[in-house]
């Protein structure tokens, strides 16, 4: 019983000073006096129906205690401490005969599940997670339908108590990871929690790393599975991405198609896929070296075709393969960026126009063009757009190792990256573990 | 701490620039040599080195191949690819270089040194392709054929499996030749290449034979024939038997050999081959389409041609078939065998011993 007659109010006003969308008044109805705070912003018309309409014109006093009692949107807050944090979670506090009561009717805009847009499908299911946390936990929960799901809910930001929802199986975590995910969510200390990809910078313990140990995806079926296999997932409020962990570099590389194509084709895809990512990584460095230290390792006659188109090319082929790639780069930042409507125009001007002026021109040799476009779209057959930019950085090493060492230097840094591959960890688990555990014998790890 | 990392990055990236190898040089600043020739020379122990080569154009068309020859006599054929550096404005590169043409009068001479310059050189490849060039490199490879599509692309097209496939020509890589020099009991051969009568094309119908030393017998082009599908298995070509006047051709599909050589004094060699093939050419209604009969008369008609062939190749004193090393490997290696296979060798018998099937008669009967 804290607050006296007029404490709960002149309590929030002088707490809420300059707040002018907040909602404060005294309701009278001729029986009971009713002191209410909310502000009508953050607050639905669940509230009409929940409230005022009890209150007023179908009053009768036994009836209101019931509904205070029995009624689960209804709390009791007494503690004075709680009253910010749930004005600003979008509840209604009253007061009437001494007792504060917090109802809960926040507004919430998202009330069906979005359509994929980064990670698209062609038979798949199309729904995707939103950004609202209760319409994720419905789209994952009617997926995975056990009872062993767990949910914990934490909320991190110092300045935007953002609400975190942990889910995993019980019966199949591992615990050791659910420990170390506890312990970085402890140790975390963010201002403003905005996105998913915040809380994978803050739960990597090392944040200079080439490539993303946590996954972050926008498909609930992917949810789904990655559960039966015992990772744990991190849904955030306001982001359209969960984010799974452990994960292994295969995760990123696996589209949901690869799950519900024909066996053949699946394999097919597969392969291509790392077939592309081989290309997008090592053929701008495979172009300098092959061109400037081993011309001997193309055929002849390709030799003498690219020694013909590169004859009145000016620089060095390093140089070429720079210009080249920032401009493609600068093509795909830009068709990111801009509005839906001047994207197109970008991708024409900049891919045919320019790319056909700058061999025409003698900057770049016509064989550059096609090396570009084969790094750009094999770049985007990556399934996962946060692997793919960390793929897209790599490709760099390599151009700069085959500027100094040619072949040799390729092949050392590749093996240098497989070695670095294998030296990662998400979450205690190895990154590049070829095999994992048979999902028959998760209930194995728990344990261990 | 973070200071001290940056610094050491820093340090690693300017010593990676140090590094630099002196390989970096463009495509376009290297002038590909597509065929090189050794000659004798004018003077005493001087070579005469041949280079061809090629200057690329974007556009590609047959007959607008251009090259460039560049020759120059030398003392060894290093100072003279050195020299000859000095004739062209850009890097020389053996990288694409498939063809090694060896000039006749060289090799009646001897030829250690090419040998050792060829297998030393880092970028001469070890599958370049190897020839004899009659009468000498220099005017072979003054052709320009019409034909040619890239700078020196017929030559490269004439061996090996890519372009034409000829039962006449015989293909002889850089490797092969250098393990047939090095290898006890057996010999190298090597393909001769000439300018054709209408100095369009090469003509590359004959096979020279060598020692360890020298040149010691070429076959005319019946008898290179009968050597490729004895000794190299080749099955896209003929057998011919005259018969009554007119000529039976065999077309071979296949051809399985095997040799057996007999512990004794005086080995006997049997060369077991099975050729299978159909007939190409024959008079209508051949022998009343008896194949038995056929067959047994292509039989004993090629079984002649080979052990004329074997003994023909025995008398000039070499061992293109690897007689020797099979006799090694058989019975026992040491020096002593080797002493005897040597002493034996030139009275050796040979026994051919052919299967013939014919699998069709084609399409006409």
């Amino acid at each position: 019983m804290k607050g006296d007659d007029e404490g709960m109010l002149a309590d929030i006003r002088s707490l809420f000073d300059g707040s002018s969308d907040l909602l404060t008044d005294t309701l009278d109805n001729g029986f009971w006096q009713m002191e209410i705070a909310y502000f009508p912003n953050l607050c639905d018309e669940r509230i009409k129906d929940g409230l005022l309409v009890p209150f007023s014109y179908r009053f009768d006093p036994d009836e209101f205690r019931r509904m205070l009692h029995s009624n689960p949107k209804y709390q009791e807050a007494n503690n004075n401490k709680d009253w910010p944090n749930l004005l600003l979670k979008g509840y209604v506090l009253i007061q009437i005969e001494e007792q504060c009561y917090s109802f809960k009717s926040d507004r919430s805009l998202v009330t069906e599940a979005d359509t994929t847009e980064v990670e698209a499908s062609l038979q798949g299911p199309q729904s995707a997670l939103t950004e609202d946390l209760d319409v994720n936990l419905y789209l994952i929960r009617t997926r995975y339908n056990v009872p062993s799901l767990a949910t914990v809910p934490y909320e991190k930001g110092n300045y935007s108590h953002t609400a975190i929802m942990i889910l995993y199986d019980k019966k199949f975590v591992n615990d050791k990871v659910l420990k170390l995910l506890h312990k970085q969510l402890d140790k975390m200390n963010i201002d403003l929690l905005q996105a998913s990809g915040q809380l994978v910078k803050e739960l990597t313990d090392k944040s200079h790393r080439f490539f993303p140990t946590l996954l972050q995806t926008e498909r609930p079926d992917r949810v789904a599975v990655m559960l039966r296999r015992g990772k744990v997932v991190i849904l955030l409020n306001g982001s359209r991405f969960a984010v799974i962990l452990p994960v292994r570099l295969f995760d990123f590389m696996h589209a949901m198609d690869d799950d519900y194509e024909s066996f053949w084709i699946s394999c097919f895809l597969i392969v291509m896929r790392y077939c592309a990512i081989t290309l997008t990584i090592l053929l701008p460095a495979l172009y300098v070296a092959i061109v400037s230290y081993n011309p001997e390792i193309f055929r002849v006659q390709l030799a003498f075709t690219i020694d013909g188109s590169r004859a009145g090319v000016p620089y060095p082929s390093f140089v070429e393969v720079f210009i080249m790639l920032f401009m493609i780069e600068a093509l795909i930042e830009a068709s990111i960026r801009l509005p839906r409507f001047v994207g197109s125009t970008a991708t024409t001007v900049g891919g045919l126009i320019l790319g056909q002026a700058a061999q025409q021109a003698g900057l770049v040799s016509s064989i550059m063009i096609i090396v570009t476009s084969v790094v750009a779209i094999s770049n985007f057959v990556i399934p996962n757009s946060t692997f793919s930019q960390s793929i897209r950085l790599i490709k760099y090493w390599f151009v700069i190792i085959a500027m100094i060492y040619g072949i040799t230097g390729i092949a050392v840094l590749f093996f240098v990256l497989i070695v670095y591959l294998c030296n990662l960890r998400s979450f205690g688990e190895p990154y590049f573990a070829l095999f994992t555990p048979r999902a028959n014998d998760l209930t194995g790890q728990r344990k261990g | 701490m973070r200071y001290r990392k940056g610094m050491g990055f820093i340090l690693l990236i300017l010593i990676l620039c140090m590094n630099t190898s002196c390989g970096f040089k463009d495509i376009d600043k290297r002038f590909f040599v597509v065929a090189m020739g050794i000659d004798r020379g004018s003077k005493e122990n001087t070579y005469q080195i041949t280079l061809r080569l090629a200057i690329p154009a974007s556009k590609i068309e047959s007959g607008k191949a251009h090259t460039e020859i560049e020759t120059f006599e030398a003392p060894t054929i290093a100072e003279g690819v050195r020299h000859i550096k000095a004739h062209v404005d850009k890097e020389l590169d053996f990288g694409h270089c498939r063809i090694y043409l060896l000039g006749k009068s060289l090799l009646e001479q001897g030829f250690a040194k090419p040998l050792d310059w060829l297998t030393r050189r880092r970028d001469v490849q070890m599958v370049a392709f190897l020839g004899m060039a009659e009468p000498d490199a220099l005017s072979v490879l003054k052709l320009n054929p019409k034909s040619e599509r890239y700078p020196g692309s017929a030559l490269f097209l004439t061996f090996g499996s890519e372009g034409t496939e000829s039962s006449y020509t015989l293909t002889e890589y850089l490797f092969d030749w250098v393990r047939r020099l090095k290898e006890t009991g057996q010999d190298a051969y090597l393909p001769v290449v000439r300018r054709d009568i209408d100095s369009n094309s090469y003509r590359t119908d004959k096979v020279a034979f060598l020692d360890k030393q020298k040149l010691r017998l070429i076959l005319n082009p019946d008898e290179t024939q009968q050597f490729n599908i004895s000794a190299k298995r080749f099955a896209k070509s003929v057998i011919t038997v005259p018969y009554d006047g007119t000529k039976i051709v065999m077309a071979l599909s296949k051809v399985k050999a095997h040799v057996s050589i007999s512990q004794a004094a005086i080995p006997v060699i049997t060369y077991h081959i099975r050729v299978s093939g159909f007939l190409e050419e024959s008079p209508p209604n051949f022998m009343g389409g008896d194949m038995k009969k056929i067959e047994s008369l292509i039989k004993k008609e090629f079984n002649s041609q080979l052990e004329d062939l074997l003994y023909k190749i025995r008398d000039a004193g070499i061992d293109p078939y690897g007689f020797g090393e099979h006799y090694l490997a058989t019975y026992f290696g040491r020096s002593k065998e080797w002493e005897q296979w040597k002493s034996a060798y030139p009275t050796v018998t040979f026994h051919v011993d052919s299967k013939v099937f014919i699998e069709q008669s084609g399409l006409i009967k």
